[in-house]
């Protein structure tokens, strides 16, 4: 790819990026003891953005011939100079941001799983969970497998490749109860080609069989009190925390379009326990779901310390963001497809560890609720966020309780995180996030667990 | 070599390489192929900020042998590329596991052709971009537009298999997406948001009636207080919540749930499953969004889901008939929902205390259809009027449940181009504050 886009490099002016893409996609699922899915597919294509003067046009085919660039970038630089012809906008240029250079291919060294492999394994595991527990209403297995390339070439010198793959594989198991069917799921794998990650059924069977006890726990469990409780999230919480909560609000994008993160820059907005940080690449423990070293817009990416012992820091940017903001340009524009512009996005996102010991946080709650698992969440400009509960339990007395229906948690990021009081020792990231902002994209999400006091939606 | 791609011959493309499957050694095959040509003006609260022309062209190929099957998708239309993805799609199939309901439908009825432009009038969009812009200064001023979009998405579907069925079909949409939220001085509203989809370019954005809800809704939410308690009673489901929660409902009444078994509304054809007066249709032939074709080559066609409280028919696509054995009813979910014969002011009217939820932000609602999450753009209603915008409230319940408890339909509709809903009030939801 470097090679072909050095070919169209005298080409890129006056800012222009131009990309080649490809997205390598499998997919293998089991549901009710059928196999439903099993397919592979590529789409690939070549893209241009052009800036001029606050205005970008942006153009793309499917294609990734030599023979379609020139239309590509021709077409791309008619729509920015439409958008100046009609409305006269004049912005200045785009702040230097530096030019990403280097080949980043995380390929295994490991020889390729065939399509024969990936179905022998989700068949297997389906295999066993039927064997093991007769008692389940119903087994689904998905396999899927996300690679994303990139050669990246920008009239600003940038020149780039990269290869990223992810593998990961979501059981969903469901109970049958006295008021209908309870399901329970939980996502393996991660960073990393399938090779990676099929390393046999003995591998896997420890988290089937917890998954599956933890979905009993939940059929015989109850629904949360409706309220403010004590609660310890659990490390998978604490990355989606740090994800819907933090991140989000802190977008420079979203800053410009009203969040409240904007008025507390230098504020005390968390406890002086929380540092979170969005990772440029893989991590303090090299455990990050995703891996980029140079940005969509060709800017070498750097970690963002978005809260430092409490105190806000700074936001996520690309360049039209840092240009508005008068801030520097961070690493965070990223496409997904190859017909997507680039946009404000997050990279491995994490409140960092702390010095506490998981149980001990449980046993100094006498009443509130471990929750352990988190399933979906959403933002707001308001810093106040949400996210449900596939997986917890209640806390009585310090101890583990019995099990919880699903539930949501709620709060505003910058009250609820000042009531944290306690942050574990150790580190966990999610493995499959796909954050939605107009494109669906793989972020990594990660942290320790945090004790703090927060909202749940339940019965009375 | 892209650059004069052809919009047209998806079906061209679809039978020849059905034709090359078979020659592969697939007993049968099936091909659907999108063409779409994207141009799309983006915008924020004062400018247009990039202008977008995609094109792409996608074939999805699936083959059968030995009732086991394997699927490749691709982008692009050459014979080298299509060559190797039926390989692929092969190799799939043959290592795969057989199940009955991996075979082709003999059954066949061809779908309107549909029309619309295929080339943008790019001038005249950005231009209604651009007024929308100046009004919203005029009139909207506290509005933050955290991203609009005005787009035209057009192209056709083309679909063709071994048993001789073909299918060719226009798409044509405008859509306009907007995020917004309102904001005063240190007081910022939560982000609402609203798609709309027309046959027709849209003029006046800012006068289109989800839009200008949406920022009316905004505009009232500034200043919000907190629910002091918790209290079991009505909430008044606004059709963007309610949108969320049939998707959920569709899903539940879907042939892969019924297969798996997962559904709580398994045996449930003929029974009341939800309160009289409460209408649940598919109707692709009233909705811009709707696909003509479904993934099996059929006709998207109008069926009644719920009649009158009674559910008359599941939602059942092809591969799911056959493990049901059941009849094929429809490939996907374009749903409806009647308007009843009361104002919204007058359900309102009749309710003591209550909430009017504008949008439910949520945890995955369960099987069982329990859902919890936060009211979002949500107003209290007390003594039968709607009174202060609400922050921090949470509502749970059982959507199950709560349509077998409506107290009140409104005659008020809005139509989004992929949905048509009107109001929906519900009793016995969980609502819980600060």
């Amino acid at each position: 790819m470097l090679d072909q886009l050095e070919r169209h490099a005298g080409n890129l002016a006056p800012y222009t990026e131009l990309r080649l893409h490809n997205n390598y996609q499998t997919r293998v699922t089991m549901a009710g003891g059928v196999l439903v899915a099993n397919e592979a597919g590529t789409t690939g294509g070549v893209s241009a953005r052009s800036y001029q003067d606050g205005a970008f046009g942006f153009a793309s085919l499917p294609s990734l011939s030599d023979d379609d660039v020139p239309a590509v970038l021709g077409r791309a630089a008619d729509n920015a100079s439409l958008v100046q012809r009609k409305t006269g906008t004049s912005k200045g240029d785009l702040p230097e941001a530096g030019a990403g250079h280097g080949s980043y291919d995380y390929r295994s060294p490991k020889a390729a799983v065939s399509a024969a492999d990936r179905v022998e394994f989700v068949r297997a595991v389906d295999a066993y969970l039927r064997g093991a527990h007769p008692d389940l209403l119903n087994i689904d297995v998905t396999l899927s497998t996300l690679s994303i390339e990139k050669g990246l070439a920008t009239s600003t010198g940038a020149s780039t490749y990269s290869f990223v793959p992810r593998t990961i594989m979501v059981v969903q198991l469901h109970y049958q109860t006295d008021d209908g069917p309870v399901m329970i799921y939980d996502v393996f794998g991660g960073f990393g080609e399938a090779q990676e990650h099929l390393e046999g059924l003995e591998k896997v069977k420890p988290g089937l069989e917890q998954l599956y006890g933890e979905l009993r726990d939940k059929a015989s469990g109850v629904y949360a009190e409706p309220g403010y409780h004590d609660v310890v999230m659990g490390p998978d919480l604490a990355g989606i925390l740090a994800h819907e909560a933090i991140g989000h609000t802190c977008e420079a994008d979203l800053v410009l379009a009203g969040s409240v993160a904007g008025d507390h820059v230098g504020d005390l907005v968390a406890s002086d326990k929380v540092t979170l940080v969005d990772f440029a690449g893989r991590g303090p423990d090299g455990g990050g779901g995703i891996a980029i070293s140079v940005d969509d817009e060709g800017t070498p990416c750097r970690d963002v310390t978005i809260i430092e012992n409490g105190v806000l820091k700074g936001f996520l940017h690309n360049k039209e963001t840092a240009r508005i903001m008068d801030a520097e340009p961070t690493g965070n524009a990223r496409a997904f497809a190859f017909h997507d512009e680039p946009l404000v996005r997050m990279r491995n996102t994490a409140i960092v560890p702390g010095n506490d010991k998981l149980e001990d946080m449980i046993s100094s709650v006498e009443r509130g609720y471990y929750l352990k698992r988190a399933t979906n969440g959403q933002a707001d400009l308001t810093s106040e966020f949400m996210f449900g509960v596939g997986c917890g339990y209640e806390i009585v007395n310090g101890k583990l309780g019995r099990g919880l229906r699903d539930t949501t948690v709620a709060g505003v990021a910058f009250d609820m995180l000042k009531t944290i009081t306690m942050v574990s020792d150790d580190m966990t990231w999610s493995h499959g996030g796909m954050c939605g902002k107009k494109q669906m994209i793989p972020v990594g999400m990660g942290g320790p667990a945090v004790r703090c006091r927060i909202s749940l939606g339940g019965r009375q | 070599m892209t650059v004069a791609l052809d919009p047209t011959a998806g079906l061209e493309i679809a039978t020849g390489a059905v034709e090359r499957a078979k020659a592969a050694g697939a007993e049968e095959a099936k091909v659907l192929h999108t063409y779409t040509d994207l141009f799309e003006v983006n915008f924020d609260t004062h400018d247009v900020k990039l202008v977008r022309s995609a094109v792409r062209d996608d074939v999805e190929i699936t083959v059968y042998e030995g009732r086991r099957k394997g699927a490749a998708k691709l982008t692009g239309r050459s014979h080298d590329a299509i060559d190797e993805a039926i390989a692929g799609a092969l190799v799939s199939a043959r290592a795969g596991v057989a199940d009955p309901a991996n075979v082709l439908p003999t059954e066949h009825q061809p779908a309107g052709s549909g029309d619309g432009p295929v080339e943008p009038d790019a001038d005249a969009m950005v231009s209604t971009v651009v007024r929308h812009l100046e009004q919203m200064r005029d009139v909207y001023p506290l509005i933050r537009t955290d991203s609009g979009v005005y787009e035209l998405l057009s192209g056709w579907s083309s679909y063709a298999d071994s048993n001789g069925r073909q299918q060719h079909v226009r798409r044509t949409a405008y859509v306009v997406v907007v995020t917004v939220a309102a904001k005063d001085g240190d007081q910022t509203t939560s982000l609402n948001y609203t798609q709309v989809m027309r046959s027709d370019p849209v003029e006046d954005i800012t006068s289109l009636d989800p839009v200008k809800q949406l920022f009316d809704e905004a505009m009232a939410s500034l200043r919000t207080g907190s629910l002091p308690d918790t209290f079991v009673g009505p909430v008044v489901l606004a059709p963007m919540a309610l949108a969320q929660l049939i998707q959920v409902l569709a899903g539940a009444l879907g042939g892969f749930s019924l297969f798996r078994k997962t559904s709580p509304y398994l045996d449930s054809l003929g029974q009341s499953i939800a309160s009289p007066g409460f209408n649940l249709l598919h109707r692709p032939s009233e909705l811009v969004a709707a696909d003509p074709i479904d993934a099996d080559g059929f006709a998207n066609t109008d069926l009644d889901v719920i009649r009158d409280g009674v559910l008359q028919s599941y939602l059942i696509d092809w591969a799911n008939s056959i493990r049901l054995e059941r009849p094929r009813t429809a490939g996907s979910a374009d749903l409806v929902v009647e308007p009843g014969d009361r104002a919204l002011d007058e359900i309102i009217s009749g309710i003591d205390r209550g909430i009017l939820m504008g949008r439910y932000s949520g945890g995955m609602p369960g099987n069982n259809l329990d859902f919890s999450g936060v009211a979002k753009n949500s107003f209290l209603i007390e003594k039968g009027k709607v009174t202060e915008p609400l922050s921090e409230t949470m509502v749970a319940g059982n959507f199950a449940a709560a349509l077998r408890s409506v107290v009140g339909i409104s005659r008020e509709v809005v139509d989004y181009g992929s949905t048509r809903l009107p109001w929906v009030a519900v009793d016995g939801i969980t609502v819980s504050g600060k």
